[in-house]
């Protein structure tokens, strides 16, 4: 998984940053709304009526509306609204996802290496995207349908504030969502549980139990392979004591003990660490080239993606992270817990059986006090998670090589809660690849219930802002054409990355009009589109497009970055935990967005001529 | 008003809707014929479909799954292939290769009778995926990932040849050729599992002498599945063995390739066995199999591009027929080929003599001269029916008779010989005679327990071995002298190396007269100089003497030249 350096961010670091935005941002818009909306008006009434129609408003929105907003009116159009939506299409999408999950497994690869994440991948998608649909086509059809009906004539004669329908709305579709995203958490929990679970026993004609030591008394330890059950199968070591555990085969294992009542066979446990949430604790990255002097970076070794940067073997050249705030709480077992996520390249085929061998170095970061342990080997595991205990204990390295007396991890390395840990390859012409998050320190795992409930609640995020969307747009258009506002909002805050790449030209198709125009000739996306147009139009064309793409790349930056708030659905599923500071960063941009959307729904419901 | 047009409107669209569901129900009409015949063929789409045989059920399996997806998409089954593609594309790129695998299933549900998407991703994960990883272990498992991928499109498509090939080829080179075969072939052996998936296949035929599993005789029964598919006369334009199909498919290969197949790889199978195990009865019993295989495949009528077949094991009768004939035509006209040649030779313009006199390298040739060598070389050779044509009316009709049979029969040689050489039949057929031989096996046995003492320290010993061992490649290399430039020859250099060393430890010389020097000799007639023009003499009796073997250019003249001489 790709692990953004942003967003190790802590919530207290960005707040300020974001604070500042927000201040600037605010009145900035509210202050460009206010002159569209007086250009607009004034086309229509002429510039002094629209200045007293366009004060008005905000006299009205900040004088009467805001001060007078009843909660009780806003509750009862919830209400209203819950049973509206209760009515219509609610239960069909509820009704859609229960037979998705139920033949769900046609779809999904059984034999697939990591089916947790398969099927944690497919539940939160699923359930992200018909959540968000559902939120579309609820909340782009109420008003319009209302004003349709003309039941919108019996609530605006009442003394409802377009405040209070507006966020009443947005409650009562919220509330019903909510209701149906816990239903669906807890149906997606149990789907994903009922997957991963299986059974093995034990292959009795494969054991191999280890002749009993002399003189020790104690039986034999043994091991042996399971049955092969759901496309595979695990081989396991028993002690002598006769509890032991399984390798690790689709991101799981299973503990396995020997039968107290007869000792000749095994019982196997149910599959573990399937399901869980690591807490990686990441450094900072810095790079030694191979003379050993400071780089930005390490080699580019030819790959596309440019995620992790290599370091060359049998040289100086290092990746080093800095890790802060350690305390004496990170060590576990009198351990420091290391994960590592390392990319290999050889340049050469090398003695094929053996990984590619390396190092790592802990070192101290106090000036005075310059200290490296010994060097501690360790053989790559590429594409997985591979875990150092390093020993509190270590000898350190002088700079004539030789070691020292021992010494404390913690008391002799650590510095201000500071340490270093140097990377290095040990095999010539091979190469380590590494990127940021390709090495953590590692605390306890949390829990991975919480961690999943943390992925719906992103989703809720995701959905509020939709039903926002949905009720503003409604206010002012019918409810098709709202409904393709909101998706094209919604395809650009996903897709804005993509939007950025196209303008740009990192990505390939060219704009809108470009994409048409190959799509109707069936071209290739690489081929220049000057063969057969001729340069005039072509140009047009390009210019056409780069106006429109810088609009749509505009609007990305104000829009909502839903491939954000989708991430925690890639962190559950790679079973990481997702950080509290980032859903918090979520929660509470998702926060403005919404009163922000809300703000111009009530405008735009408030200036618009119903009774007209 | 409003409601009159309204009306109307409905009615417009009442009768679009009619007047579209017409031909959609020409087109689309399902058959509804039984066996017996009654009933009615269905609709255009329907009669296409049966015709070439692309109904699911005649094509392999019916997938719920595959089909769901399939009217899932609502018509945009190409559109959700292609966005599918992309996103496979970017998987890969970022090494994301559980859902990389998970795409390319989804892709195989949605376009199941695709070949193309079957073999390209199979080939992906076997070949590329599977070169990511560091761990040999892990690259065997994606390469049997492009193996299962393979072995479902098969359940899809279990008339077309093309998967069962790729999955003989795949289960072969991919493990039993790569860097890491040795270590593959182990896994794949030990790989119960795995065996068990692999439908079609009969998997006690594919044990080897020791009693695992082999990936050659695994390969060799599916290439013979292949064949199989192909012997049904299924259509296809995959193999290049139909004229009128030629410059249409752009994929296709040599069916000679493809019939050889299955004997390659049991050859592989013995080559295999003999450098892992210890050479005698068992490897020579692999080797004698393999060798009856390919004089198999030499018997079978291959079909050919040029439209007629070709049976390898046919090119000396052939080549005896043509000399038969042409030796009746000598009878008939003693020293008439000599006399119009000289006529020829004296019609040749001074430039084009000149340049055939001058014996100037090939290479130092300027373009004009190129072209009257050419010219000069074309008038010439003399051809069988120039020879007959010449004779009196009496004799005509009868030398005309052997003429046009030894031309055939040239033909026809050089096509099979040409065919041959592809697969370098004559080699491979030699190899596996040398191979099962006794003295073959012995002389392996004995350099491998050189090798051995060499290795344990033993100099004495191994020096005795290798001695052993020389006496019986001497006595191959003689029969076989063709093998002394041969890959057979060139593993043994490695054995003198360090029979040398055993010498050393022991302070001896090596011998000047060491038995296998001509392993060091280049051997003879081998690389003749640079651009030596062809002798004149080989001219003195030409085959057919078609066009194409006249020299097309600088560089095929000598061999156009040469072939002439063997047709001799």
């Amino acid at each position: 998984m790709e692990i953004r350096p942003e967003e190790f961010t802590l919530f207290s670091d960005w707040f300020g940053s974001a604070l500042k935005t927000f201040v600037i941002a605010v009145p900035a818009s509210a202050f460009l709304a206010i002159i569209v909306c007086y250009v607009i008006s004034a086309a229509r009434r002429g510039p002094v009526e629209a200045f007293y129609a366009v004060a008005g408003v905000i006299a009205s929105a900040i004088g009467k509306d805001l001060p007078a907003t009843s909660a009780r009116r806003i509750l009862a159009v919830a209400r209203l609204t819950v049973k509206e939506a209760i009515r219509r299409r609610l239960i069909v999408a509820f009704i859609i996802f229960v037979i998705a999950f139920l033949f769900a497994g046609w779809f999904l690869d059984p034999r697939s290496d990591d089916p947790a994440h398969l099927y944690l991948s497919f539940v939160l998608t699923t359930t992200n995207y018909l959540v968000i649909v559902l939120a579309i086509s609820l909340a782009t059809a109420s008003i319009p349908s209302d004003i349709k009906s003309k039941t919108i004539y019996t609530i605006v004669t009442k003394p409802v504030r377009a405040s209070e329908i507006v966020v009443g709305r947005v409650l009562g579709f919220a509330a019903v969502i909510s209701v149906l995203l816990v239903a669906m958490c807890a149906i997606s929990y149990l789907f994903v549980n009922r997957g991963m679970r299986h059974e093995h026993q034990v292959n009795e004609e494969s054991v191999i139990v280890s002749p009993v030591a002399e003189g020790s008394g104690a039986g034999g330890g043994s091991e042996g392979l399971t049955t092969s059950d759901s496309y595979h199968r695990h081989s396991f070591k028993v002690n002598p004591q006769g509890v032991g555990v399984t390798d690790k085969v689709r991101g799981h294992r299973h503990a396995v003990a020997r039968d107290v009542a007869n000792p000749s066979s095994y019982l196997v446990g149910e599959p573990e660490g399937a399901l869980e949430a690591r807490v990686p604790i990441y450094g900072q990255l810095r790079f030694l080239d191979r003379e050993g002097n400071p780089a930005d970076k390490g080699v580019n070794v030819g790959k596309e993606w440019e995620y992790r940067s290599y370091i060359e073997g049998r040289s100086l050249a290092t990746a080093i992270w800095t890790f802060e705030g350690i305390t004496p709480a990170d060590f576990r077992e009198g351990n420091l817990p290391i994960a590592m996520t390392l990319g290999v390249f050889r340049t050469h085929k090398g003695d094929i059986e053996t990984r590619v061998r390396g190092v790592v170095i802990l070192s101290s970061v106090n000036p005075r006090k310059p200290l490296q342990c010994e060097p501690i080997g360790f053989e790559s595991q590429e594409f997985s998670t591979q875990q150092l205990r390093i020993p509190r204990k270590l000898r350190p390295v002088g700079e004539d090589g030789a070691t020292g007396r021992e010494i404390d991890l913690f008391d002799d390395l650590v510095h201000e809660g500071k340490l270093e840990i140097w990377l290095r390859c040990d095999d010539p012409g091979q190469f380590f690849g590494v990127a940021q998050a390709d090495l953590s320190l590692e605390a306890p795992n949390a829990s991975f219930e919480w961690n999943f409930v943390k992925a719906y609640i992103s989703i809720w995020f995701q959905v509020l802002i939709v039903v926002c969307m949905g009720v503003t747009f409604s206010t002012f258009v019918n409810s098709p054409v709202a409904i393709m506002a909101s998706v094209c909002n919604i395809l650009l805050g996903f897709f804005g990355g993509f939007v950025s790449e196209l303008r740009t030209g990192e990505a390939f198709g060219g704009g809108p009009i470009e994409a048409t125009i190959r799509l109707a000739r069936q071209d290739n996306l690489v081929k220049p589109l000057e063969v057969d147009l001729g340069v005039v139009a072509v140009r047009i064309v390009k210019f056409l497009d780069n106006a429109l793409l810088s609009v749509m790349d505009a609007m990305t930056w104000v829009l909502p970055d839903f491939s954000s708030l989708g991430r925690a659905t890639e962190y559950v599923a790679y079973n990481f935990n997702y950080y509290d500071s980032l859903l918090a960063r979520q929660s509470l941009s998702t926060l403005v967005y919404v009163a922000g959307i809300l703000i111009v729904g009530y405008f735009f419901l408030k200036t618009r001529e119903i009774a007209a | 008003m409003t409601q009159n047009a309204s009306f109307i409107r409905k009615i417009i669209y009442g009768g679009a809707i009619v007047a579209l569901l017409f031909p959609l129900f020409l087109l689309g009409q399902p058959a509804t014929k039984s066996e017996s015949g009654r009933g009615s063929p269905g609709g255009k789409l329907a009669q296409m479909r049966a015709d070439f045989g692309l109904s699911q059920a005649e094509l392999g399996k019916i997938d719920p799954a595959s089909e769901t997806m399939k009217m899932a998409t609502l018509g945009l089954r190409g559109f959700a292939t292609n966005l599918l593609w992309t996103k496979a594309n970017a998987y890969k790129m970022r090494e994301s290769w559980d859902r990389l695998s998970a795409t390319l299933n989804q892709i195989a549900k949605l376009q199941p009778n695709y070949i193309t998407v079957w073999e390209f991703q199979a080939h992906n994960l076997s070949y590329n995926v599977s070169a990511e990883f560091d761990d040999y272990r892990h690259r065997y498992h994606w390469v049997k990932k492009g193996l299962d991928f393979l072995m479902e499109g098969t359940q899809y498509n279990q008339r077309n040849p093309r998967l069962f090939w790729n999955l003989g080829w795949f289960t072969g080179h991919k493990i039993g050729i790569s860097d890491e075969s040795k270590q593959f072939r182990k896994l794949f052996r030990e790989d119960e599992p795995f065996h068990d998936k692999m439908l079609y296949i009969d998997m006690s035929r594919a044990r080897g002498p020791d009693g695992y599993v082999d990936n050659w005789l695994v390969a060799h029964l599916w290439y013979l599945q292949s064949s199989a598919v192909v012997d049904t006369g299924v259509p296809i334009t995959w193999l290049r063995m139909d004229p009128e199909k030629e410059g249409l498919t752009d994929k296709r290969r040599s069916s000679v390739i493809f019939y050889s197949d299955p004997s390659m790889a049991l050859i592989g199978h013995a080559e295999a066995i003999t450098g892992e195990m210890e050479p005698g009865e068992k490897t020579r019993n692999a080797w004698r199999r393999a060798g009856l295989e390919w004089e198999k495949f030499g018997n079978l009528d291959i079909p050919t591009s040029f439209g007629h077949t070709v049976r390898l094991n046919s090119l000396r009768q052939l080549q005896a027929e043509e000399q038969r004939m042409r030796a009746k035509l000598e009878e008939l006209s003693p020293g008439l080929r000599e006399e119009i040649r000289e006529e020829r030779r004296a019609a040749l313009t001074p430039d084009q003599l000149a340049v055939w006199e001058n014996r100037k390298s090939m290479v130092d040739l300027s373009p004009d001269e190129m072209a009257n060598f050419r010219e000069a070389f074309s008038r010439l050779t003399v051809t069988d029916l120039d020879v007959a044509a010449a004779l009196p009316d009496q004799l005509r009709a009868r030398a005309l008779y052997f003429a046009m049979r030894a031309t055939e029969a040239n033909n026809l040689a050089d096509r099979t010989s040409s065919y041959a050489g592809i697969v370098n039949y004559d080699y491979w057929k030699t190899r596996c005679e040398v191979e099962q031989s006794k003295v073959t096996a012995d002389a392996r046995r004995f350099t491998m327990l050189a090798d051995r003492a060499a290795d344990g320290g033993d100099p004495e010993g191994a020096r005795g071995y290798y001695e052993q061992a020389w006496d019986e490649w001497v006595q191959i290399f003689e029969k076989y002298p063709q093998l002394v430039d041969d890959v057979m020859a060139e593993d043994l250099k490695p054995a003198v190396f360090r029979y040398k060393l055993v010498l050393d430890q022991l302070d001896e010389e090596f011998p000047r007269d060491f038995k296998l020097k001509m392993l060091d000799e280049p051997p003879e007639g081998e690389m003749p100089p640079e651009g030596q023009m062809p002798p004149e003499g080989m001219l003195n009796e030409s085959g057919s003497g078609t066009e194409s073997e006249a020299g097309q250019d600088a560089g095929t003249a000598p061999a156009a030249a040469g072939d002439a001489k063997s047709g001799q």
